[in-house]
């Protein structure tokens, strides 16, 4: 599934711009359009999926976790065994090579909890581009091993510090520069929303999730599986998971967003389950935002990062409005445990983002019982997330290991 | 007649050049925000921006969007910004034009809102990400309420964009003088005067030469590249500092546009 001629899906997407940047989305609009089809591009880019990004990604069935629970099959799709750690490389490689295409020789990217931005300092580093990343004074705070990546990488990591400094006032430091700076510069936005022609591009970069799934699956058994489960933040997993099966009737699809602590505003990063957000136009796009009633955003909580943005990208948005993908909110205290489980019974840590997606699969296996297939998109791994899960699991052992590590330094 | 049009009629009748204020509601707070944008409407000018504070404002720099931030932080909102629209537009005789974000005239309702510029006196309505592409019908609800939308034109349109934006739009043409976002001082160079030059051929509106206009001498240049001058981001920094020294915050900002215009 396309958007229409002017970018939506439905009521949803669009192209709500500043001026300044018309020219550089028109120019990308037509630079994807043209190189989305071309052979020698698709066979650029597979190269590098293939002995790069070291796709296809296993499609595991998690025989003891089905067992242990009890109910239905569960399969997991580990895309954090990618470089870098995590689906967003993809993309990342996708609009890098994309941007050389059209002549760009730098590359800017926002980061949240910094997944996009290693990403794309990793894509630029192995196809040749400057990279400069915006990131959210209080994420840099929190997310220090990531910035030390994307500068090994020889990435330009620079700090934003207006709003509340964090991912959304990244994407609004970029889309500034990129208004500024185009002629030699590309945005290479990391998740399936923005103004148009991003969503789409995303999508398309991020499908062969989906598309592996596919032959993977038919492999460990005949027909479809029953569900399929991702987490949403912005939702590039998702789409890119989702997309190869929408035509596909018989899948239920779930998306797990994130319950943080609480239904309370503020608590939490739900958009579309509780339906706490509204229809609004921001960052260039018409889609269901976390907002007060005069529309200025909210702020989020999520024990991820990944999964702590107030909107979610306008064709998942559709497809939650006509009923195709259904949305579950997850809480905090249930990531953390859908995590140990799959550690102990699985051997996969996944990110926390991911954990959301096994969260929902957890209770849904139990539901819907024996004889039934789930696959679950486990987006990334979760060694990023060892400063937040130990400390969320108060480890004694771990707290004593920082404070022996800082004292090496004193 | 719409008051957008009765100022421009005007100057065009006395051979004019004219300036457009802008100023942020709430900014530092309500009371303060009103005596600077009356201070800047006392000295003369013909067209003032009230710009309803978003929080997230991409079109925007870092002088501005710290202004809005700090607005929201001291309980902006939507209705008191139409309060503050009402009070300029009835105590002043400058043409009032409500400035602000799509999501801001979205969520409060498109109809409603246009509705309620027009009953608080505000003469015409700029939306920063809203291009005409994607206006919500909004052109048409300002041609229904006898309000002018004026549209935003920036460096790398086509003199066929231009004249297109020019015959959407109505009242005069924003014109960016450069790319990127508001705040950071312009040169008036060779390559501005050649693209004020190029808008100016393809507008069927007048013009409004935009972003980082700070001094006498720029404005002086571009008398006879637009039609008007546009400062907004400079009057932020001003209110800032008379703030910050005890001034009395209405007479700085009657001082600095007059410095500015002469």
């Amino acid at each position: 599934m396309k958007s229409d001629i002017e970018g939506f899906f439905g009521k949803y997407g669009g192209r709500y711009i500043a001026e300044a940047l018309r020219p550089s989305l028109i120019e990308l609009d037509e630079g994807f359009k043209r190189y989305i089809n071309d052979p020698e591009f698709l066979k650029e880019f597979n190269y590098i999926l293939k002995n790069f990004v070291g796709r296809p990604t296993p499609l595991l069935y998690a025989e003891n976790a089905s067992k242990e629970l009890g109910g239905a099959d569960i399969y997991l799709k580990l895309e954090g065994l990618a470089n870098t750690g995590a689906h967003k490389i993809n993309n990342a490689i996708g609009q890098a090579l994309l941007a050389k295409r059209l002549g760009k020789t730098r590359i800017i990217a926002e980061t949240g909890a910094g997944q996009h931005g290693v990403a794309t300092a990793c894509a630029c580093a192995r196809v040749g581009l400057e990279c400069a990343v915006f990131m959210g004074e209080v994420d840099i705070a929190r997310q220090r091993p990531n910035v030390f990546w994307m500068e090994m990488f020889g990435a330009k990591v620079v700090p934003v510090t207006s709003g509340t400094k964090t991912l959304k006032d990244a994407v609004n430091a970029a889309l500034r520069e990129w208004s500024e700076r185009s002629v030699d510069t590309h945005y290479l936005l990391g998740s399936a929303l923005g103004p148009s022609p991003f969503p789409d591009m995303v999508r398309e970069f991020q499908s062969v999730i989906g598309k592996e799934v596919r032959k993977q699956f038919a492999e460990y058994r005949n027909g479809n599986p029953d569900y399929m489960v991702a987490c949403v933040g912005g939702g590039s997993n998702a789409i890119g998971f989702f997309n190869e099966f929408l035509g596909d009737r018989n899948i239920r699809m779930i998306g797990a967003e994130a319950g943080g602590i609480s239904d309370a505003p503020g608590k939490n990063a739900c958009r579309i389950a509780g339906s706490i957000g509204k229809l609004g136009i921001v960052q260039g796009y018409k889609s269901i935002f976390l907002q007060d009633d005069d529309g200025q955003l909210l702020s989020t909580h999520s024990i991820s990062a990944g999964l702590d943005y107030a909107g979610i990208g306008p064709q998942l948005a559709y497809l939650a409005e006509i009923g195709r993908i259904e949305f579950r909110s997850i809480r905090d205290n249930d990531v953390l445990g859908a995590l140990k489980f799959f550690a102990r019974t699985e051997g996969v840590i996944a990110a926390l983002e991911s954990a959301h997606a096994l969260a929902a699969a957890m209770k849904l296996a139990k539901e819907i019982g024996r004889g039934k297939t789930i696959v679950v998109n486990v987006s990334g791994r979760g060694d990023k997330d060892i400063f937040i899960t130990a400390g969320a699991m108060k480890d004694p052992n771990w707290i004593e290991f920082l404070k022996t590590e800082s004292k090496r330094y004193e | 007649m719409n008051k957008i049009d009765e100022k421009i009629n005007a100057l065009k009748k006395s051979n004019k050049f004219g300036f457009m204020g802008h100023f942020i509601a709430g900014f530092p707070d309500i009371p303060t925000s009103i005596k600077a944008a009356k201070g800047i409407c006392r000295a003369g000018i013909e067209f003032l921006e009230v710009q309803f504070p978003f929080s997230d404002p991409t079109a925007d720099g870092p002088t501005i969007e710290g202004a809005c931030y700090k607005s929201l932080e001291n309980g902006f909102t939507v209705a008191k910004g139409f309060e503050i629209a009402r009070e300029l537009a009835s105590t002043t005789d400058t043409a009032i034009i409500v400035m602000t974000y799509a999501n801001i005239v979205f969520r409060y309702g498109t109809n409603l809102f246009i509705s309620k510029v027009k009953e608080v006196g505000a003469s015409g309505i700029i939306i920063a990400d809203m291009p005409p592409e994607y206006d919500e019908g909004i052109i048409e609800l300002c041609k229904q309420n006898d309000l002018r939308i004026i549209l935003i034109c920036a460096p790398g349109a086509s003199s066929e964009r231009i004249r297109q934006l020019s015959e959407k739009g109505s009242g005069f043409l924003y014109t960016a003088m450069r790319r990127g976002i508001t705040g950071r001082k312009t040169d008036i160079s060779e390559e501005t005067a050649e693209w004020l030059k190029k808008v100016r051929s393809n507008s069927i509106l007048p013009i409004a030469a935009a972003f980082g206009i700070r001094s006498k001498e720029q404005i002086d240049l571009l008398r006879d590249m637009s039609d008007i001058a546009v400062c907004g981001s400079y009057f932020v920094k001003k209110i800032e500092e008379a703030v910050q020294n005890g001034l009395d915050v209405e007479e700085t900002l009657y001082k600095t546009v007059k410095e500015l215009i002469g």
